[in-house]
Protein backbone atom coordinates (compact mmCIF):
# COMPACT_ATOMS: atom_id res chain seq x y z
CA UNK A 1 0.00 0.00 0.00
CA UNK A 2 3.33 2.46 0.75
CA UNK A 3 4.52 1.58 -2.34
CA UNK A 4 1.04 2.73 -3.86
CA UNK A 5 0.99 5.26 -2.16
CA UNK A 6 4.79 6.45 -3.33
CA UNK A 7 4.29 5.65 -7.09
CA UNK A 8 1.16 7.26 -8.06
CA UNK A 9 2.53 11.22 -7.25
CA UNK A 10 5.42 10.20 -9.10
CA UNK A 11 3.99 8.64 -11.53
CA UNK A 12 1.49 11.37 -12.31
CA UNK A 13 4.21 14.01 -12.09
CA UNK A 14 5.70 11.80 -14.96
CA UNK A 15 3.35 11.32 -16.84
CA UNK A 16 2.13 14.97 -16.41
CA UNK A 17 5.80 15.56 -18.32
CA UNK A 18 5.19 13.23 -20.88
CA UNK A 19 2.14 15.21 -21.98
CA UNK A 20 3.34 18.52 -21.47
CA UNK A 21 5.91 17.69 -23.85
CA UNK A 22 3.80 16.03 -26.24
CA UNK A 23 1.35 18.81 -26.22
CA UNK A 24 4.34 21.09 -26.97
CA UNK A 25 3.30 20.12 -31.21
CA UNK A 26 5.29 22.16 -33.78
CA UNK A 27 8.06 23.12 -31.43
CA UNK A 28 9.71 26.56 -32.03
CA UNK A 29 13.64 28.25 -31.03
CA UNK A 30 16.24 30.09 -31.83
CA UNK A 31 17.08 30.39 -35.48
CA UNK A 32 20.42 28.90 -35.84
CA UNK A 33 22.76 28.45 -39.23
CA UNK A 34 22.26 25.22 -40.29
CA UNK A 35 24.18 24.94 -43.15
CA UNK A 36 25.02 27.65 -46.08
CA UNK A 37 25.91 27.55 -49.89
CA UNK A 38 28.69 28.78 -50.07
CA UNK A 39 29.36 26.13 -47.02
CA UNK A 40 30.66 27.58 -44.08
CA UNK A 41 35.12 28.17 -44.14
CA UNK A 42 34.86 26.57 -47.61
CA UNK A 43 37.01 27.67 -51.13
CA UNK A 44 35.19 27.96 -54.31
CA UNK A 45 34.54 29.68 -57.51
CA UNK A 46 32.81 33.01 -57.48
CA UNK A 47 29.52 32.24 -56.42
CA UNK A 48 26.43 33.98 -57.97
CA UNK A 49 24.32 33.95 -54.56
CA UNK A 50 24.86 33.44 -50.83
CA UNK A 51 21.90 31.10 -49.36
CA UNK A 52 21.72 30.84 -45.78
CA UNK A 53 19.34 28.04 -44.05
CA UNK A 54 18.25 28.04 -40.57
CA UNK A 55 17.14 25.75 -38.38
CA UNK A 56 13.58 27.66 -37.85
CA UNK A 57 11.61 29.70 -39.86
CA UNK A 58 12.56 33.51 -40.10
CA UNK A 59 11.31 36.70 -40.54
CA UNK A 60 12.63 38.64 -43.37
CA UNK A 61 11.06 42.03 -42.43
CA UNK A 62 13.11 41.88 -39.65
CA UNK A 63 16.32 40.02 -41.09
CA UNK A 64 19.66 40.68 -42.50
CA UNK A 65 22.36 39.18 -44.62
CA UNK A 66 25.51 41.39 -45.72
CA UNK A 67 28.49 40.41 -47.21
CA UNK A 68 32.16 42.50 -46.85
CA UNK A 69 35.61 41.52 -48.57
CA UNK A 70 39.05 41.11 -46.77
CA UNK A 71 39.07 45.03 -46.64
CA UNK A 72 36.04 45.03 -44.51
CA UNK A 73 34.60 46.69 -47.37
CA UNK A 74 30.96 45.92 -47.87
CA UNK A 75 29.78 44.03 -51.20
CA UNK A 76 26.54 45.50 -53.20
CA UNK A 77 23.93 42.95 -52.62
CA UNK A 78 21.01 42.14 -54.23
CA UNK A 79 17.91 42.38 -52.05
CA UNK A 80 17.58 39.89 -49.28
CA UNK A 81 15.35 36.84 -50.57
CA UNK A 82 13.20 35.00 -49.07
CA UNK A 83 12.74 31.31 -51.20
CA UNK A 84 11.29 29.26 -47.94
CA UNK A 85 10.42 30.10 -44.39
CA UNK A 86 13.99 29.21 -42.88
CA UNK A 87 15.96 30.24 -45.93
CA UNK A 88 17.62 33.70 -46.51
CA UNK A 89 19.62 34.62 -50.10
CA UNK A 90 20.83 37.59 -51.43
CA UNK A 91 22.10 37.47 -55.11
CA UNK A 92 26.39 38.73 -55.69
CA UNK A 93 28.40 40.49 -58.33
CA UNK A 94 30.88 39.02 -59.39
CA UNK A 95 33.30 38.46 -56.62
CA UNK A 96 37.53 38.78 -56.76
CA UNK A 97 39.42 36.23 -55.56
CA UNK A 98 40.20 36.35 -52.07
CA UNK A 99 38.29 36.32 -48.39
CA UNK A 100 34.58 36.98 -47.58
CA UNK A 101 32.66 37.40 -44.51
CA UNK A 102 29.20 36.84 -44.47
CA UNK A 103 27.38 38.51 -41.50
CA UNK A 104 23.79 37.63 -40.83
CA UNK A 105 21.51 38.33 -38.19
CA UNK A 106 17.61 37.07 -37.83
CA UNK A 107 14.26 37.04 -35.46
CA UNK A 108 13.09 33.69 -35.62
CA UNK A 109 8.67 33.33 -36.21
CA UNK A 110 8.88 33.17 -32.00
CA UNK A 111 10.83 36.32 -31.72
CA UNK A 112 14.21 34.54 -30.76
CA UNK A 113 16.81 36.66 -31.93
CA UNK A 114 20.47 35.30 -33.14
CA UNK A 115 23.17 36.88 -35.04
CA UNK A 116 26.33 34.81 -36.27
CA UNK A 117 29.02 35.18 -39.11
CA UNK A 118 31.40 33.27 -40.91
CA UNK A 119 33.86 33.50 -44.28
CA UNK A 120 34.31 31.69 -47.40
CA UNK A 121 37.00 32.46 -49.78
CA UNK A 122 37.19 32.84 -53.81
CA UNK A 123 39.88 30.92 -55.55
CA UNK A 124 41.83 32.22 -58.27
CA UNK A 125 41.98 31.71 -61.56
CA UNK B 1 13.14 2.37 14.41
CA UNK B 2 11.78 3.74 11.00
CA UNK B 3 10.07 1.16 9.40
CA UNK B 4 10.21 0.54 5.19
CA UNK B 5 7.00 1.93 4.89
CA UNK B 6 7.49 5.27 6.80
CA UNK B 7 10.49 6.22 4.77
CA UNK B 8 8.75 5.64 1.67
CA UNK B 9 6.37 7.79 3.42
CA UNK B 10 9.04 10.31 3.75
CA UNK B 11 10.42 10.01 0.30
CA UNK B 12 6.73 10.62 -0.66
CA UNK B 13 7.04 14.34 1.49
CA UNK B 14 10.22 15.47 0.91
CA UNK B 15 10.66 14.44 -2.45
CA UNK B 16 7.28 14.33 -4.71
CA UNK B 17 5.53 16.58 -3.74
CA UNK B 18 8.95 19.13 -4.11
CA UNK B 19 9.09 17.52 -7.87
CA UNK B 20 5.01 18.35 -8.51
CA UNK B 21 5.26 22.06 -7.63
CA UNK B 22 8.42 22.54 -9.37
CA UNK B 23 6.14 20.63 -12.17
CA UNK B 24 3.68 23.22 -11.85
CA UNK B 25 5.45 25.83 -11.69
CA UNK B 26 7.08 24.72 -15.11
CA UNK B 27 3.52 24.54 -16.56
CA UNK B 28 2.09 27.92 -15.01
CA UNK B 29 5.28 30.15 -15.46
CA UNK B 30 7.58 29.01 -18.19
CA UNK B 31 8.74 32.02 -20.50
CA UNK B 32 11.64 33.34 -22.90
CA UNK B 33 15.17 32.42 -24.08
CA UNK B 34 16.11 29.13 -22.67
CA UNK B 35 19.72 28.36 -24.08
CA UNK B 36 22.04 30.75 -22.58
CA UNK B 37 22.85 32.53 -26.08
CA UNK B 38 25.15 35.01 -25.72
CA UNK B 39 25.60 36.48 -29.75
CA UNK B 40 26.43 33.59 -31.92
CA UNK B 41 27.36 31.48 -28.44
CA UNK B 42 25.20 28.72 -27.20
CA UNK B 43 26.86 28.12 -23.58
CA UNK B 44 25.98 24.22 -22.27
CA UNK B 45 24.36 23.91 -18.82
CA UNK B 46 27.75 22.26 -17.33
CA UNK B 47 28.13 19.36 -15.14
CA UNK B 48 28.85 20.79 -11.93
CA UNK B 49 29.78 24.64 -12.45
CA UNK B 50 26.95 26.63 -12.10
CA UNK B 51 26.08 28.12 -15.48
CA UNK B 52 26.62 31.75 -16.07
CA UNK B 53 23.22 32.51 -17.67
CA UNK B 54 20.14 33.19 -16.62
CA UNK B 55 17.27 31.05 -18.20
CA UNK B 56 14.15 28.82 -18.83
CA UNK B 57 14.98 25.45 -18.12
CA UNK B 58 13.66 21.90 -16.26
CA UNK B 59 16.60 19.70 -15.01
CA UNK B 60 14.63 16.71 -15.09
CA UNK B 61 17.34 14.26 -14.02
CA UNK B 62 21.13 15.05 -13.20
CA UNK B 63 22.07 11.49 -11.45
CA UNK B 64 25.48 11.01 -9.77
CA UNK B 65 26.94 7.77 -8.55
CA UNK B 66 30.05 8.96 -6.28
CA UNK B 67 32.38 5.70 -4.86
CA UNK B 68 34.76 6.60 -1.98
CA UNK B 69 36.92 4.92 0.41
CA UNK B 70 34.04 5.34 3.13
CA UNK B 71 31.19 3.47 0.60
CA UNK B 72 29.15 4.42 -2.52
CA UNK B 73 26.66 7.21 -2.99
CA UNK B 74 23.81 8.27 -5.13
CA UNK B 75 21.90 11.40 -6.09
CA UNK B 76 19.40 12.05 -8.41
CA UNK B 77 19.52 15.73 -8.64
CA UNK B 78 16.15 17.66 -10.30
CA UNK B 79 15.44 21.25 -10.45
CA UNK B 80 13.62 24.31 -12.33
CA UNK B 81 14.76 27.53 -13.52
CA UNK B 82 12.84 30.68 -14.26
CA UNK B 83 13.24 33.99 -15.21
CA UNK B 84 11.84 36.49 -13.95
CA UNK B 85 13.01 39.03 -16.43
CA UNK B 86 15.60 39.25 -18.66
CA UNK B 87 18.45 39.17 -16.65
CA UNK B 88 17.14 38.02 -13.31
CA UNK B 89 16.31 34.22 -12.86
CA UNK B 90 15.00 32.14 -9.71
CA UNK B 91 16.19 28.33 -9.26
CA UNK B 92 14.84 25.40 -7.28
CA UNK B 93 16.80 22.22 -7.18
CA UNK B 94 17.08 19.36 -4.52
CA UNK B 95 18.00 15.30 -5.41
CA UNK B 96 17.26 12.45 -3.81
CA UNK B 97 20.00 10.96 -2.35
CA UNK B 98 20.96 7.04 -1.42
CA UNK B 99 23.97 6.35 0.68
CA UNK B 100 26.22 2.94 0.91
CA UNK B 101 28.53 3.37 3.76
CA UNK B 102 31.44 0.99 4.17
CA UNK B 103 30.54 0.72 7.55
CA UNK B 104 27.01 0.80 8.08
CA UNK B 105 23.59 0.64 6.95
CA UNK B 106 21.87 2.36 4.05
CA UNK B 107 20.06 5.43 3.70
CA UNK B 108 18.08 7.14 1.71
CA UNK B 109 16.01 10.46 1.15
CA UNK B 110 15.71 13.89 0.09
CA UNK B 111 18.30 16.51 -0.44
CA UNK B 112 17.76 20.27 0.85
CA UNK B 113 15.91 22.27 -1.18
CA UNK B 114 18.10 25.04 -3.22
CA UNK B 115 17.20 28.38 -3.81
CA UNK B 116 19.32 30.68 -6.03
CA UNK B 117 18.94 34.16 -7.44
CA UNK B 118 21.11 34.95 -10.28
CA UNK B 119 21.49 38.47 -12.17
CA UNK B 120 22.74 38.97 -15.49
CA UNK B 121 24.70 42.32 -15.09
CA UNK B 122 27.22 42.10 -17.84
CA UNK B 123 26.55 41.15 -21.43
CA UNK B 124 28.55 41.62 -24.64
CA UNK B 125 27.50 39.62 -27.64
CA UNK B 126 30.34 40.80 -30.23
CA UNK B 127 32.56 39.25 -27.59
CA UNK B 128 30.50 36.60 -26.47
CA UNK B 129 31.20 37.35 -22.47
CA UNK B 130 28.56 37.43 -19.64
CA UNK B 131 29.14 37.64 -15.74
CA UNK B 132 26.52 37.10 -13.79
CA UNK B 133 26.23 37.22 -9.34
CA UNK B 134 24.13 34.77 -7.56
CA UNK B 135 23.13 33.99 -4.02
CA UNK B 136 22.40 30.45 -3.45
CA UNK B 137 20.67 29.28 -0.18
CA UNK B 138 20.03 26.08 1.06
CA UNK B 139 16.94 25.19 2.95
CA UNK B 140 17.01 22.15 5.63
CA UNK B 141 14.70 20.23 4.83
CA UNK B 142 16.37 16.67 3.68
CA UNK B 143 16.93 13.54 5.31
CA UNK B 144 20.22 13.95 7.68
CA UNK B 145 20.61 10.61 7.64
CA UNK B 146 20.91 10.03 3.56
CA UNK B 147 23.35 12.75 3.75
CA UNK B 148 21.94 16.19 3.73
CA UNK B 149 23.11 18.48 5.88
CA UNK B 150 21.59 19.91 8.44
CA UNK B 151 21.36 23.48 9.14
CA UNK B 152 20.96 26.69 6.48
CA UNK B 153 24.08 27.51 4.17
CA UNK B 154 24.57 30.38 2.02
CA UNK B 155 26.55 30.80 -0.86
CA UNK B 156 27.36 34.34 -2.44
CA UNK B 157 29.36 33.68 -5.65
CA UNK B 158 30.34 35.34 -8.84
CA UNK B 159 30.20 33.68 -12.32
CA UNK B 160 31.41 33.89 -15.55
CA UNK B 161 31.12 33.13 -19.37
CA UNK B 162 33.54 33.66 -22.29
CA UNK B 163 33.53 31.96 -26.07
CA UNK B 164 36.64 32.54 -28.22
CA UNK B 165 34.88 33.81 -31.11
CA UNK B 166 36.65 37.34 -30.96
CA UNK B 167 39.82 35.40 -32.11
CA UNK B 168 41.81 36.49 -35.06
CA UNK B 169 41.42 34.17 -38.48
CA UNK B 170 44.98 32.77 -37.87
CA UNK B 171 43.29 30.81 -34.39
CA UNK B 172 40.05 30.43 -35.94
CA UNK B 173 39.83 26.45 -35.07
CA UNK B 174 40.39 27.67 -31.82
CA UNK B 175 36.98 29.97 -31.82
CA UNK B 176 34.98 26.74 -30.53
CA UNK B 177 36.76 26.82 -27.25
CA UNK B 178 34.71 28.63 -24.27
CA UNK B 179 35.11 29.02 -20.71
CA UNK B 180 32.36 29.09 -17.82
CA UNK B 181 33.05 29.60 -14.27
CA UNK B 182 31.46 30.22 -10.65
CA UNK B 183 33.88 31.17 -7.70
CA UNK B 184 32.30 31.99 -4.51
CA UNK B 185 32.13 31.50 -0.29
CA UNK B 186 29.73 28.98 1.28
CA UNK B 187 28.80 29.74 4.82
CA UNK B 188 27.29 27.55 6.36
CA UNK B 189 24.76 28.44 9.65
CA UNK B 190 26.00 24.94 11.63
CA UNK B 191 29.28 24.39 13.25
CA UNK B 192 30.00 21.13 11.52
CA UNK B 193 31.00 22.66 8.26
CA UNK B 194 33.13 25.60 7.65
CA UNK B 195 33.42 28.31 5.34
CA UNK B 196 34.88 26.96 2.38
CA UNK B 197 35.96 28.94 -0.91
CA UNK B 198 34.26 26.99 -3.76
CA UNK B 199 35.27 27.54 -7.67
CA UNK B 200 34.49 25.72 -11.01
CA UNK B 201 35.89 26.47 -14.29
CA UNK B 202 34.26 24.39 -17.42
CA UNK B 203 36.08 24.34 -20.47
CA UNK B 204 33.76 23.62 -23.48
CA UNK B 205 34.91 22.79 -27.15
CA UNK B 206 31.67 22.98 -29.50
CA UNK B 207 31.38 21.13 -32.80
CA UNK B 208 28.13 23.07 -33.72
CA UNK B 209 29.86 26.52 -33.52
CA UNK B 210 32.71 24.81 -35.53
CA UNK B 211 30.31 23.78 -38.27
CA UNK B 212 28.46 26.86 -38.57
CA UNK B 213 31.15 29.80 -37.80
CA UNK B 214 34.50 28.31 -38.59
CA UNK B 215 34.57 25.17 -41.21
CA UNK B 216 31.42 23.40 -42.05
CA UNK B 217 32.95 20.00 -42.32
CA UNK B 218 29.59 18.48 -42.88
CA UNK B 219 29.79 16.20 -39.64
CA UNK B 220 26.40 14.08 -39.88
CA UNK B 221 23.87 14.57 -37.16
CA UNK B 222 24.07 13.48 -34.03
CA UNK B 223 28.13 14.63 -33.54
CA UNK B 224 27.39 17.93 -35.20
CA UNK B 225 25.37 18.42 -32.15
CA UNK B 226 28.63 17.12 -29.57
CA UNK B 227 30.20 19.49 -27.01
CA UNK B 228 33.24 18.53 -25.09
CA UNK B 229 33.61 19.62 -21.75
CA UNK B 230 36.02 19.10 -18.96
CA UNK B 231 35.82 21.20 -15.61
CA UNK B 232 37.80 21.75 -12.66
CA UNK B 233 36.17 21.95 -9.30
CA UNK B 234 38.22 23.56 -6.72
CA UNK B 235 37.59 23.75 -3.12
CA UNK B 236 40.10 25.53 -0.28
CA UNK B 237 39.64 25.90 2.84
CA UNK B 238 39.84 29.61 4.29
CA UNK B 239 39.56 29.22 8.29
CA UNK B 240 43.38 29.45 9.98
CA UNK B 241 43.04 25.91 10.37
CA UNK B 242 42.12 24.84 7.68
CA UNK B 243 44.31 26.54 4.73
CA UNK B 244 46.24 24.31 2.61
CA UNK B 245 42.76 22.16 2.88
CA UNK B 246 42.82 22.04 -0.94
CA UNK B 247 40.56 19.72 -3.01
CA UNK B 248 40.57 19.80 -7.09
CA UNK B 249 38.42 17.25 -8.81
CA UNK B 250 38.56 17.01 -12.34
CA UNK B 251 35.10 16.20 -14.37
CA UNK B 252 35.27 15.21 -18.35
CA UNK B 253 32.28 14.81 -20.37
CA UNK B 254 30.84 15.09 -23.41
CA UNK B 255 27.38 16.97 -24.24
CA UNK B 256 24.92 16.27 -27.04
CA UNK B 257 22.56 19.77 -27.21
CA UNK B 258 19.90 20.19 -29.66
CA UNK B 259 17.14 23.05 -29.56
CA UNK B 260 15.01 21.16 -26.93
CA UNK B 261 17.27 19.21 -25.14
CA UNK B 262 20.83 18.83 -23.58
CA UNK B 263 21.75 15.09 -22.42
CA UNK B 264 25.36 14.53 -21.49
CA UNK B 265 27.10 12.04 -19.18
CA UNK B 266 30.74 13.02 -17.29
CA UNK B 267 33.90 11.08 -15.08
CA UNK B 268 34.79 12.49 -11.92
CA UNK B 269 38.58 12.12 -11.02
CA UNK B 270 40.25 13.52 -8.11
CA UNK B 271 43.47 15.30 -8.68
CA UNK B 272 44.66 15.22 -5.36
CA UNK B 273 44.86 13.51 -2.30
CA UNK B 274 43.01 15.93 -0.58
CA UNK B 275 39.98 15.27 -2.82
CA UNK B 276 40.93 11.44 -3.21
CA UNK B 277 39.78 11.28 1.11
CA UNK B 278 36.17 12.19 -0.44
CA UNK B 279 36.19 10.56 -3.99
CA UNK B 280 37.25 7.67 -5.32
CA UNK B 281 36.00 7.71 -9.23
CA UNK B 282 32.36 8.88 -10.24
CA UNK B 283 30.10 9.44 -12.82
CA UNK B 284 27.68 12.35 -13.40
CA UNK B 285 24.89 12.93 -15.97
CA UNK B 286 22.38 14.89 -17.04
CA UNK B 287 18.65 15.93 -18.99
CA UNK B 288 17.95 19.06 -19.27
CA UNK B 289 14.91 20.05 -21.24
CA UNK B 290 15.07 23.83 -23.02
CA UNK B 291 11.18 24.35 -21.84
CA UNK B 292 10.84 27.94 -23.56
CA UNK B 293 11.52 25.99 -27.24
CA UNK B 294 9.68 23.22 -25.97
CA UNK B 295 6.62 25.22 -24.59
CA UNK B 296 6.47 28.59 -26.53
CA UNK B 297 2.69 29.15 -25.26
CA UNK B 298 3.99 29.63 -22.29
CA UNK B 299 6.07 32.70 -22.42
CA UNK B 300 5.89 34.75 -19.48
CA UNK B 301 7.70 36.62 -16.96
CA UNK B 302 6.93 39.51 -14.38
CA UNK B 303 9.53 42.34 -14.89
Amino acid sequence: MAAVLMHRPLRAAVLASVVLIARAGSAHAHAFLDHADPRVGSTVTAPATVTLVFTEDVVPAFSHVAVADEAGKAVATGALLNPEPATLAVSLPALAPGAYTVTWSVISVDTHPTDGHFTFTVRGP
Amino acid sequence: METHASRRRTLLRHLVIPFTVMLGLAVTVLTADAHGVVGQRTFIEPFITEDVNPKNEFVIARPEWDHSRDGDAFSLGFGLEKKLSDNLSLTLDSAWLHVSPEHGSDASGADNLGITLKYAFFRSDPHEAIVSAAVESTAPVGVRAAGAEPDWSFKPFLLYGKGAGDLPDALAYLRPFAVQGDAGFEVALDHERTTVLAHNVAIQYSIPYLQQSVHDFGIPWPLNDLIADVEFNFENGVHPGDRGDNSVIVTPGIVYMDRWVEIGVAGRFPLNARANDDLGYGVVGIVDLFIDDLLPWTRWQPF
